[in-house]
């Protein structure tokens, strides 16, 4: 459907729209309560088991500086693979599965704060969307920087 | 105990309720099981009450009753893990006994090293918990504490 490098998959976060390049998206899963882990941070709010796979839960709310909320009938996790790790992010709405042309990409608007600026490579301008583009080693700098 | 020790067999995990969450241990780490209430008399090899620590406390946001006690000798002295039940000693046949590292971002995360690995039973993840490192920690918060309320410096 799409060419691989191009494909990318649309969430939301709070109000705001992000893609994931869909090579590092290995499932998309419905809300259920992780298993807490003593001693976790609240962005870790645990663990999840997908066929056979244990997952670690990141809520991205959190990470990009918005607000913890309950999960709600849109809530999902994003099961995510990056080298050796498997995570689960924590997303408000799983959008669309979409192919972007990054030659149109946007420098990072300099008034993103930084919780958010520091996760993405750019923005792209999709119909009347303003996406936010994340890069997956990023995304985990980012999470290490947290915890 | 640490993740990379070999796998446990299945036949020396122990199986415990903390409020609604089951947990694991290796149930060498555990001298004695007995009900809270036998606690009432006991002592320690130092002469003193038995130290008692309730793990719901330390381990959950929630508050949990506590039914069992699990005794656990440290190099120093025998404390007692107070959980709130200990469902059950599993039988090899109950479960695959391939107990699997923290992911790595957890591993950093975590302050404590009180839980070892995961074992995925029926689809769902339990925790190893060290139990030997909990009551060690938890001696040591002790006696930090008796230090401070003493008036002397915490080493």
């Amino acid at each position: 459907m799409f060419d691989q490098a191009e494909a990318y998959l649309l969430f939301r976060v709070a109000d705001e729209q992000y893609a994931l390049p869909s090579g590092s998206v290995h499932e998309i899963v419905r809300w259920q309560a992780a298993v807490p882990v003593p001693g976790a941070p609240t962005i870790l709010p645990g663990i999840l088991v997908q066929r056979g796979v244990v997952y670690t839960v990141v809520d991205t709310r959190l990470l990009f500086g918005f607000a913890a909320t309950a999960p709600e009938r849109a809530t999902r996790y994003v099961l995510f693979h990056e080298d050796e790790h498997r995570l689960a992010l924590l997303v408000d709405a799983v959008l669309d599965l979409i192919a972007l042309d990054l030659t149109l990409s946007e420098a990072i608007p300099a008034t993103l704060p930084v919780a958010q600026a520091r996760l993405l490579r750019g923005v792209v301008r999709h119909t009347d969307l303003l996406i936010a583009l994340i890069e997956p080693p990023e995304l985990l700098a980012a999470l290490y920087a947290e915890v | 105990m640490s993740a990379t020790e070999p796998h446990l067999l299945a036949s020396s995990i122990l199986r415990m309720r903390l409020g609604a969450q089951i947990f694991l241990a290796n149930h060498t780490h555990v001298a004695q099981l007995l009900p809270v209430a036998r606690l009432r008399d006991m002592h320690d090899e130092r002469g003193q009450p038995m130290q008692q620590i309730r793990l719901p406390d330390l381990l959950q946001s929630t508050p949990a009753p506590v039914h069992h006690a699990l005794l656990v000798t440290t190099r120093r002295r025998t404390v007692a893990l107070l959980v709130t039940a200990v469902d059950l000693w599993v039988q090899p046949s109950d479960v695959v006994p391939v107990i699997q590292p923290l992911p790595p971002v957890l591993r950093r995360a975590l302050t404590h090293a009180w839980i070892t690995g995961i074992l995925i039973t029926d689809g769902q993840p339990l925790l190893l918990l060290n139990l030997r490192q909990i009551a060690q920690d938890a001696l040591k918060q002790a006696a930090q504490g008796e230090r401070e309320q003493r008036g002397q410096p915490i080493q």
